[in-house]
């Protein structure tokens, strides 16, 4: 039973994932007064896509032939982490945050090594930039994840979600508004987002993401896009899962909700901002981190 | 099990001895072999006593007071042992392959082997002596070894610079060593390391110890600010002595630093305990900082064990502290991640040395933006630098997350104890490591990216070709241990449980933190679901694929030089962090005869190394200031004034003796 | 829940002042001011109800209507009027300001934890928030370079003093605030003049170009 509730909550977060960047999207085309594709259109993007053969470069060596595979199978295996409706996730024995972190840098190693192995001028663009985001996202996560350990007494994810769960309203402290708040900014810089690297263009003095990947097509690409989209659906949902969480079919319906609520949200921030210059982008992940500080102090000056 | 660690160490030496009647071929063939055989019977030795228990001491006389040749064996010296022979063994199977290039190079082969059989025979009686003046004589032993074959090629000016810091650093180190030794002789009366574990100081006392101790000790371990002399002498270095070097001699400091907190001076205070934790910290930052910045391969690797000796020293400063507080089980738990990551940067620093020795052997070039393209070239190289990139990232399943974690989880226990400093400390220095992880995965990303994938840079890596089975073998076994020691941590609880006394509660895959007991990380679960998911995708989703070329904006044809270069890599953090690193840019700009269109364009930028710049370098010409005045003006040649030197001190002496 | 949104926005001040260090351009910075004084009148009508204190209403009205809304238009009218180029000038990079406020608010968090300088209002420490504050605004003014910004920076550093005057007394008697108000208002309104003088001078507001006034 519990494994099958974790595997629900696992193919919850890989469905859900194309459809909120869809939800994203769509908002963004609403306020601008576009109608905007279907919510079903990065489905039929990625059907499509795996469908397709896929062109690889002549100097690409094996870590282009597996990158995308262990990127997809990185996002899964880290999504498995993430309780939705119970804590009973795939990984509930042994889902320390941390671990849960760490594991996600894999992904961006080889999304990185992808990015260098063809020998494209953008692909080594892409991947120092994105090498550059992550390890200065890096401390804003820490601290904000630190906070709501300290704040716990643990650091196992699925003990952190029935801790909160038990008594949603009294868990709620002024410091981990904070700390969720860090987190949506490094869930906007580590899911390439507005104001830190654009997903809709090719630009290439702007682009981070899309220039490693700028030589990936067919299934390659698909497992990617897919890997990516996982990734930022697990930001999300990290971040939802915090906010008052509650279990059970309920609890699901919740997650929906606080999901969708986020999506939109980050579709307000895309469009009422503009594509920050690069070098903007560690101004951006400093007042992350010194939020993330503020909700440490908050905490200490609570207790 | 002492009978197989005699056996071994005989071998070692008999070897080194018997292969100087032999031509130079067959002469190290044998000297290796014969190290390598050497080491793994100490290896086994080690192993057998650490599950075992086995404690004992060995000592002989000698003319000479004081002096006692001593050997001890403990849980704590027999894990450094198991270390150093772990690296050796491996080493020593690498240089069969990788000396011969000293053989074509006409060197003296045989002194060189002499030489790496003998410095390791030395480091295995440093972290087995248990006599303070004996230990000196080893550890200075060890320490010349080194010196000479870091500037064995000598007529290098590189190396020859090399050196000279290195020897002036270290012995800088054991000066306050020696006063360390001195100061718990003053005390105890002999300089038996039992006599030492008795003593019980004033907590002043045993802060100024701790203190020349932490300096001395430092030296070696290259903590900042005494790292200066790390990024030059190891990357001259020959790369199984660099392995050697980097891998565990560093560590030997590590042995003794552990020595003197644990055993010696067990009652330190919290605010040392701080301070240690504070010095790792900063090593770790800007050991990666200046690590991500280099283009020399192995000076990369270099300052990237600045940092890995930070997150040691980080763990030591943790352990430190909750000894002060009196946790218990956290001091044993943190303990082991000290030790945990001892053997984990032993096992694939030296790996990454060995693999960029494979480099250099095959491309003749350690710089980074000359190579490119040889995962095709040298496939199995390429695979086992990977595998040690991945590990000193921390990255799950290999062995360097494990004892991350640790660190981590004592880092995050802090907020039970009932200190503000600590409390208010530890999330931020959590923070400094996940940067650090960070910057190490970029500087890796950078490593491996740059020289191993994409295409060739030059005529070097181009006709670069893999190397032979020997120094494959070598660097499989490094690979091996960081795959072993990550899914199955419980392996290094069990060795270390003599000295830390901490008893995991789990099996031998899972590591439960003590925060509260749930909370848990498993390599093997990770990687069984990672193997499954990657498995079952790469099943259903065929990689199906048709090969072209790589887009290049449509030009006519391809230029490698369009690929980004290790500098470029690195320029974003250059410019985010240029307070610290104080980038250097220089353009030179070679133009026709029409000016607006140059003709070439060379862009080069540099770190400046602040430590050497704004403190050595400084204090260095003050010395020589100093020494110029001495030598102009008190040795001025006049034998008058010489005579009248003379006077004076033997004015002065009867003085002293008078007012005595 | 009231004491936990007037934490809130205590914390929020905090966190516009730092916003006020890290904008690129002077009506970011401006508005992260309005913002501030916003939250800092928010907390301030929370505090009042919850402690049934009623000149604090008084302040808090005068925190909104002067420090949220008069200040901050004549700073964008100042700025609209001068024509004054809108990126901030600063002597330290944003990035490295922005760490370094974060290490102020760890700073001030020691200090107070080692002097015990606590007051607690609705149980809950206010002293180190407002003392980072008022730290981070005299960093402002320490560290970026147009007349504006230091006005800024001097704004900043006034409203740190008033949330530790609202934990530590519970607000000063309401003639003694109407006067810091006032004097707060005046001081701005000179400052302006002394900009818009400024600015005719030298045809800039760089603050480097008094060093021309050093004999």
């Amino acid at each position: 039973m519990e494994v099958l509730i974790g595997i629900v909550q696992l193919l919850l977060i890989v469905i859900l994932a194309p459809g909120v960047n869809a939800v994203i999207h769509k908002t963004k085309c609403l306020i601008r007064g576009q109608k905007g594709p279907s919510i079903l259109q990065p489905y039929r993007d990625i059907y499509k896509l795996l469908n397709k053969r896929s062109v690889i470069s002549d100097t690409a060596s094996w870590i282009s032939r597996f990158a995308p595979y262990i990127i997809f199978s990185v996002s899964v295996v880290a999504a498995a982490f993430i309780p939705v409706f119970s804590s009973k996730t795939l990984f509930h024995f042994s889902s320390d945050v941390i671990g849960f972190t760490y594991l996600m840098a894999l992904g961006t190693l080889f999304l990185t090594l992808y990015g260098l192995d063809q020998g494209s001028a953008f692909g080594g663009l892409g991947s120092s930039r994105e090498v550059t985001i992550a390890a200065l996202a890096e401390p804003a996560m820490m601290i904000a994840i630190f906070t709501v350990c300290i704040m716990n007494g643990t650091s196992s994810i699925s003990e952190i979600f029935t801790k909160l769960s038990v008594h949603p309203l009294q868990a709620f402290s002024v410091s981990s508004v904070f700390s969720l708040l860090a987190l949506l900014m490094v869930a906007i810089a580590e899911s390439a987002r507005i104001p830190v690297d654009n997903p809709e263009t090719h630009l290439e003095l702007t682009m981070v993401h899309e220039a490693m990947i700028l030589e990936a097509s067919g299934r390659d690409l698909a497992l990617i896009e897919l890997g990516s989209l996982i990734k930022q659906a697990i930001f999300i949902s990290f971040i939802a899962s915090a906010i008052f969480p509650i279990s059970g079919l309920l609890g699901f319906i919740w997650y929906l909700l606080k999901v969708f609520s986020i999506a939109i949200l980050i579709g307000f921030i895309e469009i009422s901002n503009a594509k920050l210059r690069f070098f903007r982008v560690p101004d951006f992940l400093a007042v992350a981190f010194t939020l993330s500080v503020i909700s440490l102090i908050v905490h200490y000056l609570e207790v | 099990m002492i009978n197989l660690f005699v056996v071994g160490i005989s071998a070692v030496l008999l070897g080194a001895a018997l292969q100087l009647t032999l031509p130079k071929k067959a002469s190290l063939k044998l000297n290796y072999l014969s190290t390598a055989f050497g080491s793994l019977l100490v290896l086994t030795s080690s192993f057998l006593m650490l599950l075992k228990g086995y404690s004992n001491t060995f000592s002989f006389f000698s003319p000479i007071p004081l002096l006692k040749v001593s050997f001890h064996f403990d849980s704590l010296s027999e894990f450094f042992t198991f270390v150093i022979s772990l690296v050796a063994l491996s080493s020593a199977i690498y240089s069969v392959g990788y000396v011969e290039e000293l053989v074509e190079e006409k060197k003296n082969v045989k002194l060189f082997n002499l030489l790496y059989s003998f410095f390791f025979v030395s480091m295995i009686l440093v972290v087995t002596a248990w006599n303070g003046f004996y230990f000196l004589i080893v550890w200075e032993l060890m320490s010349v070894l080194s010196y000479m074959m870091v500037s064995f090629d000598y007529k290098n000016r590189e190396n020859e610079f090399a050196g000279y810091l290195y020897i002036l650093m270290t012995h800088l180190g054991t000066a306050f060593i020696v006063i360390s030794f001195v100061l718990l002789f003053l005390k105890a009366g002999t300089f038996d390391f039992n006599s030492f574990e008795k003593l019980s100081l004033s907590p002043q006392y045993a802060l100024i110890v701790a203190l020349c101790a932490l300096i001395g000790f430092g030296m070696k371990a290259g903590i900042v600010p005494f790292h200066i002399w790390l990024p030059y002498a190891h990357p001259v270095a020959p790369s199984n002595v660099s392995a050697l070097m980097s891998g565990v001699m560093i560590k030997t400091a590590i042995y003794m630093l552990l020595r003197f907190y644990f055993s010696f001076l067990p009652n330190l205070g919290i605010n040392f305990g701080i301070f240690i934790l504070t010095l790792g910290t900063l090593s770790a930052l800007i050991g990666i900082t200046y690590s991500f910045m280099q283009k020399d391969l192995k000076r990369l690797l270099a300052y990237s064990s600045i940092e890995n000796i930070g997150i040691i020293f980080m763990g030591l400063g943790l352990t430190i502290i909750f000894n002060a507080t009196g946790h218990q089980t956290l001091r044993d738990f943190t303990l082991v991640g000290v030790l945990f990551h001892t053997v984990n940067h032993a096992s694939f620093k030296g790996l990454l040395f060995l693999a960029s020795g494979a480099v250099l052997k095959s491309c003749h070039t350690k710089n980074i933006e000359k190579l490119g393209g040889l995962i095709k070239k040298m496939p199995t190289t390429a695979l086992l630098f990977l595998i040690g990139s991945m590990a000193i990232c921390a990255l799950p399943p290999f062995n360097g997350f494990m004892s991350e974690w640790i660190v981590y989880q004592s880092l995050l226990s802090t907020f039970k104890l009932n200190n503000e400093t600590v409390r208010l400390l530890s999330p931020l220095f959590a923070a400094a490591l996940a940067v650090t992880g960070g910057l190490a995965l970029a500087t890796f990303v950078k490593a491996f990216g740059i020289s191993f994938l994409g295409n060739p840079r030059s005529k070097h890596s181009e006709n670069a070709e893999e190397v032979d089975t020997f120094m494959k073998t070598g660097m499989w076994i490094l690979a091996l241990t960081c795959i072993i020691f990550g899914i199955f941590p419980g392996l290094i609880f069990k060795l270390t449980e003599g000295f830390t006394g901490y008893v995991p509660t789990d099996n031998l895959f899972h590591l439960t933190s003590l925060i509260d007991g749930k909370s848990s990380v498993s390599n093997a679960a990770v990687l069984t679901a990672l193997l499954t998911v990657f498995t079952i995708s790469y099943l259903l989703i065929k990689a199906d694929r048709t090969v072209y070329e790589t887009w290049d904006c449509g030009l006519n044809e391809y230029n490698p030089k369009a690929q980004y270069t290790a500098t470029g890599f690195s320029q974003p953090i250059r410019r985010i962090f240029s307070l610290i690193l104080k980038p250097v840019r220089r353009v030179d700009v070679r133009r026709k005869a029409f000016k607006y269109y140059t003709q070439q364009m060379k862009v080069e930028e540099e770190v400046t190394p602040i430590f050497e710049k704004y403190l050595y370098l400084p204090t260095a010409l003050s010395i020589t200031k100093t020494a110029d005045f001495v030598r102009s003006k008190i040795h001025c040649g006049n034998i008058n004034a010489y005579l009248f030197y003379i006077a004076l001190t033997l004015i002065a002496t009867l003085i002293y003796i008078n007012v005595r | 829940m009231e004491v936990k949104l007037a934490e809130f926005f205590i914390a929020l001040a905090v966190f516009f002042s730092i916003t006020i260090v890290a904008s690129n351009r002077l009506f970011l910075g401006i508005k992260s001011y309005a913002l501030q004084s916003l939250s800092i009148a928010a907390a301030t009508t929370l505090i009042a109800s919850i402690e049934n204190i009623s000149h604090l209403f008084v302040s808090a009205l005068l925190m909104l209507i002067v420090k949220a809304c008069i200040i901050p238009l004549l700073l964008f009218y100042v700025t609209k009027k001068l024509n004054i180029q809108r990126k901030i000038e600063t002597n330290v990079t944003i990035f490295d300001s922005v760490i370094f406020c974060a290490l102020i608010v760890v700073f001030s968090y020691f200090l107070v934890a080692k002097f015990n300088l606590s007051s607690r209002v609705l149980g809950f420490n206010v002293i180190p928030l407002s003392i980072s504050v008022i730290i981070i605004g005299l960093f402002i003014m320490v560290t970026r370079r147009k007349a504006i910004t230091q006005i800024l920076g001097f704004l900043t550093l006034e409203n740190g003093i008033f949330m530790a005057e609202i934990a530590s007394t519970h607000g000063m008697p309401v003639f003694v605030e109407l006067g810091i108000f006032m004097d707060v208002l005046i001081g701005v309104i000179i400052a302006g003049i002394f900009v818009y003088r400024m600015s005719e001078t030298f045809n800039d507001i760089d603050t480097e170009k008094l060093t021309s006034f050093k004999e």
